[in-house]
């Protein structure tokens, strides 16, 4: 290539870096940040560990019966469960089916682990019952509250034990998990009618509280919960009542 | 601990900083690639959640973006095999968007889409490295690492790049 062809290509790339940049459009940009943030978490296995150190479980029957009972779930309703939303038939099979992956779990850390994946895929049901399915959003707000107040539980149990790598992860991802829900939770208050307020009210302060626990992780900076929805009182309408008192709650 | 180390450990607000530091570049590079506004939304979206999934493999001594473009030049490519054959570029340039901006927004994307339909004429390395080295500015050192090409590869390609878009924006223009 000559000189001259080489100068020529040298100022066209110059007027390319020069063409405006296009950028993603807005509302692309806030409806993934939501669903990566709904998304399920990927939980990294545990360590395998020798075939006949299984044998010295003592809970091992149990997990083959749970994970047999799993496997009969998966095959009778499976696709039905995971399409289902809360206030469906089918959602019961979706619940039998988290009860069991925390049967299962390892040690507390994994079963905290599996708690806060179960809360992201409530989450993410509410979501989907608010954009798509407002008859469910009662119960999905009941069920979101529930899967919180599970983590809330573990994170008890798990808090209590002796500081060790397992441990402080699981405190970390309950707490960043924590910190998302909050601020999609606010977000969801934003657009849910008056009489959906006092559910998810309920919701941001029982998952306030679980973020309040995970402050106490020893090293941990403290940075303050989001606070209560923008605009509305702290001490608003549902503020201390038993989560029994929502709508659609059995 | 920087972010895309704490997102590997599954901290969802590193991912989330991750997000909003790399998405423009990430839409770009699907915008130039691809046909329509529409599939660029769609693989943008899907290169996030992959990214996301495999979060626990990423090896944090690689620059994150690298890894988000691997991942998008794979679903990039997954994409256009699976959608060929597809509408053609003139209907990607009268149909590109439905929802219409302001004036001078409208011209700046008019322009963007005609230099997608000419990027669309080269091959699929020319246009990777016409995005990443002239449009995106990257040094060759990294356009060399995120193509797995030697750097005189890529200076060799990217004359040959410029040329082939020069006279396709050529005949775009004379369309």
């Amino acid at each position: 290539m000559s000189d001259m062809n080489d100068r020529d290509l040298a100022r066209f790339a110059e007027e390319l870096a020069r063409f405006d940049r296009p950028s993603a459009p807005p509302a692309l940009r806030a409806q993934l940040r939501a669903s990566l943030l709904a998304a399920p978490v990927v939980v990294v296995s545990p360590p395998r560990r020798a075939p006949f150190a299984l044998f010295t479980l003592p809970s091992l029957r149990l997990a083959l019966a749970a994970v047999l009972i799993l496997a009969v779930i998966a095959m009778a309703g499976g696709s039905a469960a995971a399409s289902s939303l809360p206030g469906d038939p089918a959602f019961a099979l979706t619940r039998a089916g988290d009860e069991i992956q925390a049967l299962v779990a390892f040690d507390d850390a994994t079963r905290l682990m599996t708690r806060v994946a179960q809360s992201d895929r409530r989450l993410a049901d509410l979501e989907t019952a608010l954009a798509h399915r407002p008859s469910a959003l009662a119960p999905a707000t009941a069920e979101y509250i529930a899967a919180t107040e599970r983590v809330s539980a573990e994170l008890a149990t798990v808090l209590a034990q002796p500081r060790t790598a397992a441990r402080d992860a699981a405190i970390a991802r309950a707490a960043a998990a924590s910190a998302d829900h909050i601020a999609a939770l606010q977000a969801l208050a934003a657009r849910l009618p008056a009489d959906a307020q006092f559910g998810i009210q309920r919701a941001i302060e029982v998952q306030q509280t679980v973020h309040g626990k995970t402050e106490t992780l020893p090293g941990r900076p403290a940075s303050p919960a989001p606070s209560a929805a923008p605009g509305r009182p702290s001490n608003g309408p549902g503020r201390g009542s038993a989560p029994t008192a929502l709508p659609g709650r059995p | 601990m920087d972010l895309a180390r704490r997102a590997a450990g599954g901290d969802r607000r590193a991912f989330a900083a991750l997000y909003d530091r790399h998405l423009d570049a990430v839409y770009r590079y699907a915008f130039y690639r691809l046909h329509t506004d529409a599939e660029a939304e769609d693989v943008t979206g899907e290169v996030f959640h992959r990214a996301l999934v495999a979060m626990p493999k990423y090896e944090p001594r690689r620059p994150f973006l690298a890894f988000l473009y691997g991942i998008a030049r794979h679903v990039v490519a997954d994409h256009l095999r699976e959608q060929r054959p597809s509408a053609s570029f003139e209907d990607a340039i009268a149909h590109a968007s439905d929802a219409p901006g302001p004036e001078e927004t409208a011209a700046r994307l008019d322009d963007a889409r005609r230099l997608r339909a000419a990027i669309a004429r080269l091959t699929p390395i020319q246009q990777d490295i016409v995005i990443f080295r002239f449009l995106e500015e990257r040094s060759t050192k990294e356009v060399a690492q995120l193509t797995g090409k030697p750097e005189s590869t890529i200076r060799g390609i990217q004359m040959r790049a410029l040329a082939a878009l020069r006279a396709a924006l050529g005949s775009e223009g004379e369309r």
